[in-house]
C-alpha cells in the first residue's frame, strides 16, 4: 500500500468515526476501497473525494445524524457530565468541611461549561472560511472551575441539597465524572477541514483521547 | 465552454437516475466485485464511474435488498467483496428496464421530430 493510499484510509478510518458508522461497517468499507485502489492505481482523493466528504456521503445512505449534530450532542453530554464533576469537586478542595452539593451549582455548571463549548465553537469556525475545527480546548476546564466557584460565591441557583459527602468522596465522584466527561467531549475533537489535498502531507493529528495511528 | 458543461451536467444527471440500474443489469450477468463493476461500466459505454459515486450506489442496492454480498479472499492485498444480484433484484430491473425501454423510444421519437422539424 502507498503512503498516500494508506493515509488517505486512515483518516477515512476516523472520519467514519466521527460519523457514527459502525466499527464493522468501516471495516468493510475501508477493504473495499483498499481492494479498489490497489488495483486501479487510483488517485484515492480523485477517485472517491475528500475523507471527510466520502465518510458523510456513507453515513447519510445509513440514515445517520449529519456529523455536526452528532459532535454537538455528544460534546455537549460530554462537557455537562466534566462540569457536574467540577461542580461536585472543586469544593472539596477549598472547604474543610463536608461537601454539600446544591442543584443550582449542578444546573450552573452544566450552563457555563455549555456556553463555553458553544462559543468557543461557533469562534473557531469563523477565525477562517476555508478551514475549521471544532472541538474541546483544555483551557475551559480552569475557567469552568472557576465560573462555578464565583457562581457559588454569588449564590446563584436552587439552594437544593442534592446530597452531602465527605471531602474525599467528593472529590473522587468529581475528579471521575470531570475525566469520563472530557473523554467522551473530546470523541469529536480536531475534526479539522483543509484545502484540498493539504491534508495528505500533514501527520495526523493526535490528541490524548484520539487513540494511536500506527504506520505500516 | 457553456455548452460542453451543460452536456456534461446532462449526462452526470442520466447517470443519477440510471446508475443503479445500470448495476443491477451487469451483475445480472454474473457477480463481479466493485473495480470489476467500475471496469464494466467503462466498457460498455456508461463512461468513467468514480469509486465515490459507485460504492455508495453499491451500498444502497444492498440495503434495498436487490444485491447480496460476499466476502472472499483475494491473491493479494484485503479479502475482495462481490456482488450478485438477488431475485429482488431481477424483478427490479426486469420492471425498471421496460419502463426506461418505452420512455427512451418516446424520448427519442420526439427528439427525432424536433431535428427534421429543424
Amino acid at each position: 500500500m502507498t503512503p498516500e493510499n494508506w493515509t488517505y484510509l486512515s483518516q477515512l478510518v476516523r472520519a467514519m468515526r466521527q460519523c457514527g458508522i459502525r466499527g464493522e461497517r468501516i471495516g468493510e468499507r475501508v477493504a473495499e476501497i483498499a481492494d479498489h485502489l490497489e488495483e486501479s492505481g487510483a488517485d484515492p482523493v480523485a477517485e472517491f473525494g475528500r475523507p471527510i466528504e466520502l465518510a458523510e456521503r456513507l453515513a447519510v445512505d445509513e440514515k445517520l445524524l449529519p456529523v455536526w449534530a452528532r459532535s454537538l450532542v455528544v460534546q455537549l453530554a460530554g462537557m455537562s457530565l466534566a462540569m457536574i464533576g467540577a461542580a461536585v469537586g472543586t469544593p472539596a478542595f477549598f472547604s474543610p468541611a463536608p461537601v454539600t452539593v446544591e442543584l443550582g451549582q449542578v444546573l450552573w455548571a452544566v450552563v457555563f461549561g455549555a456556553l463555553i463549548m458553544v462559543v468557543g465553537w461557533l469562534g473557531v469556525r469563523h477565525l477562517d472560511g476555508k478551514s475549521w475545527e471544532s472541538g474541546f480546548a483544555w483551557w475551559w476546564f480552569p475557567v469552568i472551575i472557576l465560573g462555578v466557584w464565583v457562581g457559588q460565591k454569588l449564590q446563584i441557583g436552587l439552594h437544593v441539597a442534592l446530597f452531602t459527602a465527605t471531602r474525599a468522596v467528593a472529590a473522587t465522584v468529581g475528579i471521575v465524572f470531570a475525566a469520563v466527561g472530557l473523554s467522551i467531549a473530546s470523541m469529536y475533537s480536531s475534526r479539522v477541514r483543509f484545502p484540498p489535498g493539504a491534508e495528505y502531507l500533514k501527520p495526523l493529528r493526535r490528541g490524548p483521547f484520539s487513540g494511536s495511528s500506527k504506520r505500516p | 465552454m457553456v455548452r460542453v458543461a451543460r452536456r456534461t451536467d446532462r449526462r452526470g444527471q442520466w447517470l443519477k437516475g440510471l446508475l443503479d440500474l445500470c448495476l443491477l443489469g451487469i451483475l445480472s450477468r454474473g457477480e463481479a466485485y466493485g473495480y470489476e463493476i467500475a471496469r464494466h461500466l467503462a466498457d460498455e459505454g456508461i463512461g468513467e464511474v468514480k469509486g465515490g459515486t459507485l460504492y455508495p450506489a453499491l451500498s444502497k442496492l444492498e440495503d434495498a435488498g436487490l444485491v447480496a454480498t460476499s466476502w472472499r479472499e483475494s491473491e493479494s492485498g484485503p479479502n475482495r467483496k462481490y456482488y450478485v444480484i438477488t431475485e429482488d433484484g431481477r424483478r427490479v430491473l426486469e420492471e425498471e428496464s421496460s419502463a426506461w425501454s418505452s420512455m427512451s423510444e418516446a424520448a427519442s421519437r420526439l427528439m427525432k421530430g424536433a431535428h427534421h422539424d429543424a
